[in-house]
């Protein structure tokens, strides 16, 4: 078994033109390399999910990419090739962009930090063309002095030094129809997430599915860790946090089937896992994985179950909060409220013979519930940030795609919530303790 | 269907629930116990989908409960849809 997928951080690795000379130094053919490059370029840029507030790029910047992409060129002849390396560039760039658009915007500190990463290659990529293209443009024309400018402003991003690993360097070029772990994943991820937002969607039972999924998933990304560590010890809490909220007590319901969609994925996700990762009725080992996976290839799979699992994670803990608290609410036993309340409940709170909708008082019963997704949803955030912090030694991408696992910890980056989530978190009264 | 069906139904609908919170506190490294969960899930969804309302019953161990739900399905097997649950079951029972 092989995986082939193209993530962002592969795309990125291959338009870095920082050690690579022109063939030839024709003005026109650059020039027209950065038409290409440009509208890419500023699609890309303006994709990376930055809050809006700081996730501006240069307007200087901007304007003098569109000079470049609009200035005259002395040749006008439809034969005019770009030079094949901006070409390239620019095709990987748009690529990315592309990919960025089923991205969730940063919601966390370490997200927005990985944004500012992903931000800052697009940037050093600008700045190595700039740098590329510049001995073979003519030094009297305005184009020289625009990659002047775009070299300058660019210039801070122009090292590896700091580079900070970013959650969306995994991000990949997934078929839909693909029947791999990745396609079922990604398959798997659209529609919990259609079932958690979707108004009429939402059943208990639906939430009990996802949160055994999100075990199974927790359970498969530990048992695949070479080592323990920090990621595999947050995953160890995960499994347990996800298993508990796939059985809820018997006292709470939001009654229902299913979404077929849901089902369909739930079921096509644990046949892709049990493929991928079983072997008879115990997980894999890391070693029995090597043998059809490289290192970076099962690292990169499991990132990405990470960070489906940590979105899918967000909108759990955010539609359950909703049935707690929102118009939308759970039902819960008439044999859990107190007699006085039963007497004087408002008729629009019967559902049914024995089911009330949850009023304040009812909240109690789910207010365990949802600390428990408070904590799963930690958990698993704490899991993925793990993962970003792991790579695979470069002496080990070189023996691909045998070998035996081998990866090394970098700094990771800080977690912490950003003051604005710590102030949406619902629990301070009824929360965990952190 | 009859009354008495119906209720036998809610009784393997009450089964489920108790296999799967027997599953609850079972510490299994292999992930047996979680696939074994989230295939219950399909058993109750299909009941939930019927309409099924589970009854109460009585705590057991994930085999006992299991077993249990088998045997009342094994009395209504002329029901098309007591195929489907059994097969899900079983494939349950057998791990």
């Amino acid at each position: 078994v092989s995986v082939m997928v193209a993530t962002i951080g592969d795309l990125l690795d291959q338009t870095d033109l920082s050690n690579t000379r022109p063939t030839t130094l024709d003005h026109d053919e650059l020039l027209a390399g950065w038409r290409l490059l440009v509208p890419a370029a500023c699609r890309a840029l303006d994709a990376v999910p930055l809050p809006a507030v700081s996730g501006t790029w240069s307007p200087q910047l901007r304007a003098t990419l569109r000079r470049l992409e609009l200035g005259r060129l002395r040749r006008t002849s439809f034969a005019l090739e770009p030079d094949a390396a901006m070409a390239g560039v620019a095709l990987r760039v748009g690529a990315v962009a592309d990919l960025l658009v089923d991205v969730h915007p940063a919601m966390t500190e370490s997200d927005v930090a990985s944004a500012w990463a992903l931000q800052g290659r697009l940037l050093g990529t600008l700045h190595h063309a700039a740098r590329y293209t510049l001995p073979g443009v003519n030094q009297q024309t305005a184009g020289w002095l625009d990659l002047l400018e775009v070299a300058r402003l660019t210039q801070p991003w122009a090292g590896d030094t700091g580079r900070q690993p970013s959650r969306y360097d995994d991000v990949a070029a997934i078929r839909y129809d693909d029947r791999s772990i990745e396609g079922a994943v990604q398959a798997w991820r659209r529609a919990a997430g259609a079932h958690l937002n979707g108004r009429f969607r939402t059943t208990a039972l639906g939430f009990q599915t996802i949160a055994a999924d999100l075990a199974i998933l927790a359970s498969m990304n530990h048992a695949l860790l070479p080592e323990g560590g920090a990621a595999g010890e947050h995953l160890v809490a995960a499994h347990r946090h996800w298993r508990a909220l796939s059985n809820w007590p018997t006292s709470l319901t939001y009654p229902g089937a299913r979404d077929p969609g849901l089902s369909d994925a739930s079921m096509n996700l644990r046949d892709a896992v049990k493929a991928f990762a079983r072997r008879g009725r115990r997980w894999a080992t890391p070693d029995e994985l090597a043998a059809g996976y490289s290192p970076r290839a099962l690292l990169g799979i499991q990132r990405r179950v990470a960070e489906a699992s940590l979105d899918v994670a967000h909108e759990f803990r955010d539609a359950l909060d909703g049935l707690v608290r929102g118009d939308r609410r759970l039902w819960t036993a008439t044999a859990e409220i107190s007699a006085e309340w039963k007497q004087s409940a408002p008729q629009k709170y019967v559902r049914d013979y024995d089911w009330l909708i949850l009023d304040h008082v009812g909240q109690r019963a789910a207010r365990p519930l949802l600390r428990q997704a408070w904590r799963a949803l930690d958990a698993t955030q704490a899991a993925a940030d793990g993962f970003r912090g792991l790579t695979v030694p470069e002496q080990t991408r070189a023996e691909e795609p045998s070998g035996v696992p081998c990866w090394e910890h970098v700094p990771s980056v800080p977690r912490r919530r950003p003051p604005d989530a710590v102030a949406r978190r619902p629990d301070h009264a009824i929360g965990p303790r952190r | 269907m009859s009354e008495s069906a119906v209720g036998g139904w809610s009784v393997v609908y009450g089964r489920v629930v108790a296999a799967r919170a027997s599953l609850q506190g079972v510490d299994d490294p292999s992930g047996e116990a979680d696939f074994a969960n989230a295939a219950l899930l399909d058993v109750a969804n299909i009941l939930e989908d019927l309409g099924v309302v589970p009854a109460p019953v009585s705590p057991a161990t994930f085999t006992a409960s299991v077993d249990a739900a088998l045997a009342i399905l094994a009395a209504a097997a002329d029901h098309p849809t007591v195929g489907v649950l059994v097969g899900l079951l079983r494939g349950v029972r057998a791990g």
